[in-house]
C-alpha cells in the first residue's frame, strides 16, 4: 500500500514536471522559432488549461480503466480535482471550492470508506474485475465522439465573457431569491438522505 | 488559439463518456457510483461553462451547486445501499444482485 | 208519442252530470262484509255463534241499501236532464287512448238496478238467515253472497266496460261458489263449474265485441282504406295507439269535435256522448265500417248478445241455469232470477244507442229471446222438482226481456226485469220455505196440502204466480203486455240482410203461447204444492236435497207402511223412468233419531210440514206486496194517457229511437185483453188437471203420449245433445291430443333431443380439441416467449443500460438522419 501510494506520488510529480516543462517550453521557448503571424502563440492561461484537463481526462480514464478499485479512487480523486481547476478557468470561484469541499472532502472520502468496508483490498483482481471491456470501449466509442462532434460543430451563441470576478455573493443573493424554493427543496432532500442514509446503515450495523 | 467554449465541452464530453464506460463495464457497485459521479462532473463542466460563455450571470453555477448537493446525496444513499447489499450478500458484485429478476 | 220522443233524442247533447263522491261507499260495504266473513268468519262463528255471521252480511246489505237510496234521493232532486251521479276515484290504466278509470257512475238505468239489488238483496240475506240455519259453512255463505253483491253493484255501477267486465266475471265467480256450496256432493261442484264453462263461451262473445268496438271506433288504425268511406274522415288523432302514460294525456290526445271528445274509449258515457251526438259523424263512422263482409255494428251487437246469452241463459247457452238449482235456495233466488241473469239485459238496455244502429242485431236478440221464452216454457211443462219448474221459467222470462230489448221497446224489457225479479223472487224463496218445511224436499209430487200447514209461504206464491201469469191485479201483466204489444208493433227488424216486418207478428204469437205456457206451468207447481193432501211421508231425516236416486218400487212400499199421522204416501201412479224418489228406507226409530240431528231449530215436530220462521215470511210477504205495488210504474198509456212512470224516468237512458207501427187505441185494448185471455187459458188447464192432485187426467195423458212426454221431460235431451256435440268431441279431441302429444309429440321432443344431443357432442368435441387447442395454443407460445424473453431481463443494471444508451443513440443519429 506505502509502495503503491509513494509509486503514485512519484509519477504524479514527474508528469507535473513534464508539464511545467511542456508549458514553459510551449509559451515561452517555442514562439521565438516560429513564423511570426503564423499562428497565435499559446499563452502559459492556456496551457495550464490544458494540463488540467490533460489531468482530468486522465483521471476519468483511470477510473474507467483501472483494474484495483483503490486506483479508481486515486483517478477520480485527480479527476474531481482537475474539474475544480476548470471551474476555475471558468469564473467559478464558489464552485471551485464547492467541489473541492463536497466532492473530495465528502464524496471521495464516502467512496474510500464504502471501498474499505466492502472489500478485502488485498485481493486486488477480485476487487474491480471489469466486466465487458468490449462493450465498455464501443460504448465509448459510440458517445465520446458524438458529443466532442455536437461540441465542436454546432454554432453556439458565444458572447464575449465578463471579465473574471468573485461570484459568491451574487451566489447566496440568488440562492435566497429566484432559487429559493428549490433551495429549500434540496435541504429538505439533504434531511432524507440523512435520514435514510442512517437507518440503512444502522440496520447494517445491527445486522452485524 | 485561446480557450473557448468548445474545450470545456470537450473535455465536459470526455468525462462523460469516460462515466458512462464506467458505469457500463464496473462490476463492483462502487464503480459504479464513481462513473456516476464522472457523469455529474462532466454535466457540472458543462453548465459551469454555459453559464460563462452563453448565459452569463450565475444561475448555471447555482445549476452545478444543485447537482454537487444531489450527488452527495446520491453517494450517501448510494453507498448506504451498497452496504446493504454486501450484508445480504456478502459481496457488492452487481450480477449476483440479480433476485428482482424473476 | 214514440216518434215525437225520437225527434227530441235528435237534439240532445252531452250528458250533463254531477260529480258526488260517495258512490263507491254503495259497493264498498258488501265487499267488507265479505271481507270480514271470509277473513275471519270461521273464527267469529265458532266464538260467537252464527249471530255475528249474518249481522255483520246483513248490516254491510243495509248501509249498501241506504246509501243507494240516498243517492236515489239527491238523483230526485235534480233535473230530468241532469239526473247523472258521477264519482271518478282514480286512473286504474292508461295505454294510449285506452283509460280505465275506478268511476262509478249512476244514471236513471244504474239507479233502478242498484235499488233492486240492494233492496232484493237484503230481503234475501234476511231471509238466508232462517234458511241457512242449520248449515255448518254458515260464514262462507254470507261471505259469498256479500261478494256476489259487490261484483254486481260494480257491473251495474261501473261508468266503463272495464269496470263492467269486471263485475261481470265478479258475478259469474261468486255464481260458480254459491252453486258449489255444497261441493262435497260431486254433482253440485259439477253443476258450478258447467255454469263457469257455460258462462266462459259468452264472455269470449262479450269480450269480442267490446274489443271490436274499441276496434270500430278507432279511424286511423288500419290502412285499409276500403273499410271506410263517405264524409267522415278519420283523424289521426284517433289512433288508438298513440303513446299516452297518464289519463291527462290520454285526454288530451282525444280529439274534440263538437266539444265531444271522439275516439276509442271504454267510458259508456263518453261512448253515449260520440254516437248519439251526430255531429260527430262517430255514428255514420261505426255504420259504414264492414268487416268480413258483415256490418261491423251488427257483429258488435250479436257478439254482446252472446256474452248477454251466457249471462242470461239464452239459448243455446241456457243449461247452466237449471242446473244451477244445485245452490241454495237464496243463490236461486238472488243470482239466478233476480240479479246476476238479468246483467245481460241490462247490458244490452245499457247500450241500447249501439243496438238501435243495428236492425239486424236486435232481430237476433229478439228471436232468440222469443225461441227461449216458447222452449223453456214447454220443458218446465213436466217438472217435477219446484226449483227446476223455477229455473225453467225464470229462463222463459229472460227470454221476454229479450224480447223487450230486441224489438226496440227497452223500458218494457227493462220493466219487465223490474217485475220478474220482485215475483221470481218471491217465487224462489217461496219454493225455498217450501223445501224447508217439507224437510229438504224439493219433489213436488211429495208435497201438496201446504195451504194449511204454510199460509202465508202460500199467499205469498199465490200472488207472485198472479204476477207471472199475467192478471192485471199485479205487477207481471203490465211488463209482459208492454212487450209482446212492442212486439207486434215492431216492423224495423232485419234477418239476414232482409228486411222482415213480419218478424214482430211472429214473436208476438210465439209469445203469446208462452205467457200461457208460463202460466199453466206456474199454477201447475202452486197446485201440486199448495192444494190437496199432504203426500210427502216424514221420513226424509237425512239432508238429501236432491236425492234422486232411481230407488225400487218395495222401497217405496216400506216407506208407505212407515206413515203415521194420517198422512200415508199417495202413491199417484207415477211409474216415470226416472222416477224421482227418496232414500226413505228408514225405519220409525232410525227416523226419529235422525231427525233430532236435523232440527230445524225445533220449528217443526214429527213429520209434517211447518211453516217457516219470522225472517223468511216477513220477507215473502214484503217481496209479495212489492211485487202488487211495482205494478203503478208502468200502468199503460192507454189507461192514464201520460208515459207510465218507469218510462219517463228511464226516457233520459233509453234514448235509441226505434219506429214502432201506429196502431189504434182498440188494437191495443184487444191485445190486453188477449194477454189476460192467454193468463186464464193457462190457469184453467192448470186447475183441472192438477188441483188437489185429484185428477187422473194427466196421467193417462202422460201414458198416451209416453214418447212426447219423455223427450219434453228430458228437457229435449238438450244435455245429452251437449254431451254428443260438444262434450263428447271436446273428450275425444283432449284423448286424441293427449295421445298425439303422449306419442308423437313426446317423440318429436326426444328426438329432437337426440338431434341436440349429438350436436352437442360434435360441438364439445369441437370445443375440446378445436377452440381449447386453440387457446392451449395461444397459451403455450405466451409461456414459451416469455420464457425467452426473460433471458433478456437479466437483473443487471448494465444491460439495460446498454438498451437505454442504444435507445438514445438512436434517437440522436435519427435526429441528425432525418434533419
Amino acid at each position: 500500500m506505502n509502495r503503491t501510494f509513494s509509486k503514485l506520488a512519484l509519477w504524479a510529480f514527474l508528469a507535473l514536471l513534464v508539464a511545467l516543462f511542456l508549458g514553459y517550453f510551449i509559451t515561452r521557448v517555442l514562439p521565438d522559432y516560429l513564423p511570426a503571424g503564423r499562428a497565435v502563440p499559446p499563452r502559459l492561461g492556456d496551457l495550464v488549461f490544458y494540463a488540467c484537463a490533460a489531468a482530468t481526462v486522465a483521471g476519468a480514464a483511470g477510473v474507467a480503466f483501472s483494474r484495483n478499485i483503490v486506483w479508481s479512487c486515486i483517478g477520480l480523486l485527480i479527476a474531481l480535482l482537475g474539474t475544480a481547476a476548470l471551474y476555475v478557468f471558468l469564473s467559478a470561484d464558489f464552485l471551485a471550492v464547492a467541489q473541492l469541499l463536497v466532492y473530495i472532502g465528502g464524496v471521495l472520502v464516502l467512496i474510500l470508506f464504502a471501498v474499505m468496508l466492502t472489500n478485502r483490498i488485498g485481493e486486488v483482481n477480485v476487487s474491480n474485475q471489469s466486466l465487458g471491456l468490449g462493450g465498455g470501449l464501443a460504448v465509448f466509442a459510440a458517445v465520446a465522439p458524438l458529443l466532442m462532434l455536437v461540441a465542436v460543430l454546432v454554432p453556439w451563441p458565444v458572447r464575449p465573457p465578463g471579465p473574471m470576478a468573485p461570484t459568491t455573493a451574487r451566489i447566496g443573493d440568488e440562492f435566497l431569491s429566484t432559487w429559493l424554493l428549490p433551495f429549500e427543496v434540496a435541504s429538505v432532500v439533504l434531511l432524507a438522505t440523512l435520514v435514510g442514509a442512517v437507518v440503512m446503515a444502522r440496520k447494517e450495523l445491527k445486522a452485524d | 488559439m485561446h480557450l473557448t467554449l468548445t474545450h470545456f465541452l470537450v473535455v465536459g464530453a470526455l468525462l462523460f463518456a469516460l462515466g458512462l464506460v464506467t458505469v457500463v463495464t464496473r462490476r463492483n457497485a462502487v464503480g459504479i457510483l464513481m462513473g456516476v459521479e464522472l457523469i455529474l462532473n462532466g454535466t457540472n463542466v458543462n453548465l459551469a461553462a454555459f453559464n460563462h460563455y452563453v448565459v452569463g450571470g450565475v444561475s448555471g453555477q447555482v445549476f452545478a451547486l444543485f447537482v454537487i448537493v444531489l450527488a452527495a446525496a446520491e453517494a450517501a444513499v448510494g453507498l448506504a445501499i451498497v452496504l446493504t447489499i454486501f450484508q445480504s450478500f456478502r459481496s457488492i458484485d452487481v450480477r449476483l444482485a440479480d433476485t428482482m429478476r424473476e | 208519442m214514440e216518434h215525437a220522443a225520437h225527434q227530441a233524442a235528435h237534439q240532445l247533447g252531452p250528458v250533463l252530470f254531477e260529480r258526488v263522491s260517495y258512490l263507491w261507499l254503495i259497493p264498498l260495504f258488501p265487499l267488507i262484509g265479505a271481507t270480514i266473513n271470509a277473513l275471519f268468519g270461521l273464527k267469529l262463528q265458532r266464538a260467537y255463534g252464527k249471530k255475528v255471521i249474518h249481522t255483520v252480511a246483513v248490516a254491510a246489505m243495509v248501509l249498501s241499501l241506504l246509501t243507494a237510496l240516498y243517492a236515489f234521493q239527491q238523483m230526485l232532486g235534480l233535473p230530468a236532464d241532469h239526473r247523472f251521479l258521477q264519482d271518478t276515484r282514480w286512473n286504474l290504466l292508461t295505454a294510449g287512448r285506452v283509460t280505465v278509470d275506478l268511476g262509478f257512475a249512476l244514471d236513471q238505468l244504474s239507479m233502478m238496478m242498484v235499488l233492486i239489488i240492494t233492496f232484493i238483496g237484503t230481503l234475501i240475506h234476511v231471509f238466508s238467515i232462517g234458511y241457512m240455519a242449520d248449515e255448518q259453512p254458515y260464514w262462507r255463505f254470507f261471505a259469498w253472497l256479500n261478494l256476489f253483491v259487490f261484483s254486481m253493484l260494480l257491473l251495474v255501477m261501473g261508468d266503463n266496460f272495464a269496470m263492467m267486465f269486471f263485475g261481470w266475471e265478479g258475478v259469474g265467480l261468486c255464481s260458480y261458489l254459491l252453486i258449489a256450496y255444497y261441493y262435497t256432493d260431486p254433482e253440485k261442484a259439477a253443476a258450478g263449474m258447467k255454469a263457469f264453462v257455460v258462462n266462459r263461451f259468452g264472455d269470449f262473445g262479450f269480450l269480442a265485441g267490446l274489443l271490436m268496438l274499441f276496434w270500430g271506433m278507432g279511424g286511423a288504425w288500419t290502412a285499409r282504406d276500403d273499410m271506410r268511406g263517405g264524409t267522415y274522415v278519420p283523424l289521426p288523432a284517433l289512433n288508438a295507439t298513440a303513446g299516452a302514460t297518464t289519463a291527462a294525456q290520454s285526454v288530451a290526445l282525444a280529439p274534440v269535435i263538437d266539444g265531444v271528445m271522439v275516439g276509442p274509449t271504454l267510458n259508456f258515457r263518453e261512448l253515449r256522448d260520440q254516437i248519439v251526438i251526430e255531429k260527430t259523424g262517430v255514428k255514420k263512422h261505426l255504420q259504414e265500417q264492414q268487416l268480413w263482409g258483415f256490418t261491423l255494428l251488427a257483429l258488435i251487437g250479436v257478439l254482446l248478445f252472446v256474452g248477454a246469452m251466457g249471462k242470461s241463459a239464452q239459448l243455446p247457452l241456457y243449461v247452466w241455469l237449471p242446473d244451477a238449482m244445485a245452490g241454495p235456495t237464496p243463490v236461486s233466488a238472488l243470482i239466478h232470477a233476480a240479479t246476476m241473469v238479468t246483467a245481460g239485459v241490462y247490458m244490452v238496455a245499457r247500450l241500447n244507442f249501439l243496438f238501435a244502429l243495428s236492425p239486424t242485431a236486435m232481430a237476433w236478440v229478439a228471436l232468440i229471446g222469443t225461441l227461449t221464452a216458447v222452449f223453456a216454457a214447454s220443458i218446465g211443462f213436466f217438472q217435477y222438482d219446484i226449483k227446476k219448474v223455477l229455473a225453467y221459467s225464470t229462463v222463459s222470462q229472460l227470454g221476454f226481456m229479450f224480447i223487450g230489448v230486441g224489438v226496440g221497446a227497452y223500458w218494457a224489457g227493462v220493466y219487465h226485469l223490474l217485475t220478474h225479479a220482485f215475483f221470481k223472487a218471491t217465487l224462489f224463496l217461496g219454493s225455498g220455505s217450501v223445501i224447508l218445511g217439507c224437510h229438504h224436499e224439493q219433489d213436488m209430487r211429495k208435497m201438496g196440502g201446504l195451504k194449511k200447514f204454510m199460509p202465508t209461504t202460500h199467499w205469498t206464491y199465490l200472488v207472485a204466480c198472479i204476477a207471472i201469469a199475467g192478471f192485471p191485479v199485479a205487477n207481471g201483466f203490465y211488463s209482459k203486455d208492454e212487450i209482446l204489444w212492442k212486439a207486434f208493433t215492431s216492423e224495423h227488424l232485419t234477418l239476414f240482410g232482409f228486411h222482415t216486418p213480419w218478424l214482430g207478428a211472429a214473436i208476438y204469437l210465439a209469445g203469446i203461447v208462452a205467457a200461457t205456457g208460463t202460466s199453466f206451468y206456474m199454477f201447475r207447481s202452486y197446485y201440486m204444492t199448495f192444494t190437496g193432501e199432504y203426500r210427502g211421508g216424514q221420513g226424509h231425516g237425512d239432508h238429501g236435497h236432491d236425492d234422486h236416486g232411481a230407488h225400487a218400487a218395495p222401497v217405496a212400499a216400506a216407506h208407505a207402511t212407515a206413515g203415521h199421522g194420517g198422512h200415508g204416501h199417495d202413491d199417484h201412479g207415477h211409474a216415470a223412468p226416472a222416477h224421482d224418489d227418496h232414500g226413505h228406507g228408514h225405519a220409525v226409530p232410525a227416523h226419529a233419531a235422525a231427525h233430532d240431528d236435523h232440527g230445524h231449530g225445533g220449528h217443526h215436530g214429527g213429520g209434517t210440514p211447518h211453516e217457516s220462521p219470522r225472517t223468511i215470511t216477513w220477507v215473502l210477504a214484503t217481496l209479495a206486496i212489492g211485487s202488487v205495488l211495482t205494478l203503478f210504474l208502468g200502468l199503460p198509456a192507454l189507461w192514464t194517457h201520460r208515459p207510465p212512470a218507469l218510462e219517463h224516468w228511464l226516457e233520459p237512458v233509453l234514448l235509441a229511437e226505434v219506429p214502432f207501427a201506429s196502431k189504434p187505441h182498440s188494437w191495443e185494448w184487444i191485445f190486453q185483453g188477449l194477454g189476460v185471455l192467454a193468463g186464464t187459458v193457462g190457469w184453467v188447464f192448470a186447475r183441472w188437471l192438477y188441483k188437489d192432485g185429484k185428477s187422473t187426467i194427466p196421467a193417462t195423458l202422460q201414458k198416451k203420449y209416453e214418447g212426447a212426454w219423455t223427450v219434453v221431460y228430458n228437457k229435449y235431451y238438450v244435455d245429452e245433445l251437449y254431451d254428443a256435440t260438444v262434450i263428447r268431441p271436446s273428450v275425444f279431441l283432449a284423448r286424441f291430443l293427449s295421445w298425439f302429444d303422449g306419442h308423437v309429440i313426446d317423440w318429436l321432443v326426444n328426438f329432437a333431443g337426440w338431434i341436440t344431443r349429438i350436436f352437442a357432442n360434435i360441438d364439445g368435441a369441437i370445443d375440446k380439441y378445436l377452440v381449447d387447442g386453440a387457446v392451449n395454443a395461444v397459451a403455450a407460445v405466451t409461456i414459451e416467449s416469455g420464457r425467452a424473453l426473460r433471458k433478456v431481463q437479466t437483473g443487471r443494471i448494465q444491460t439495460y443500460l446498454y438498451g437505454a444508451l442504444a435507445g438514445g443513440l438512436a434517437v440522436v443519429l435519427l435526429n441528425f438522419l432525418i434533419r
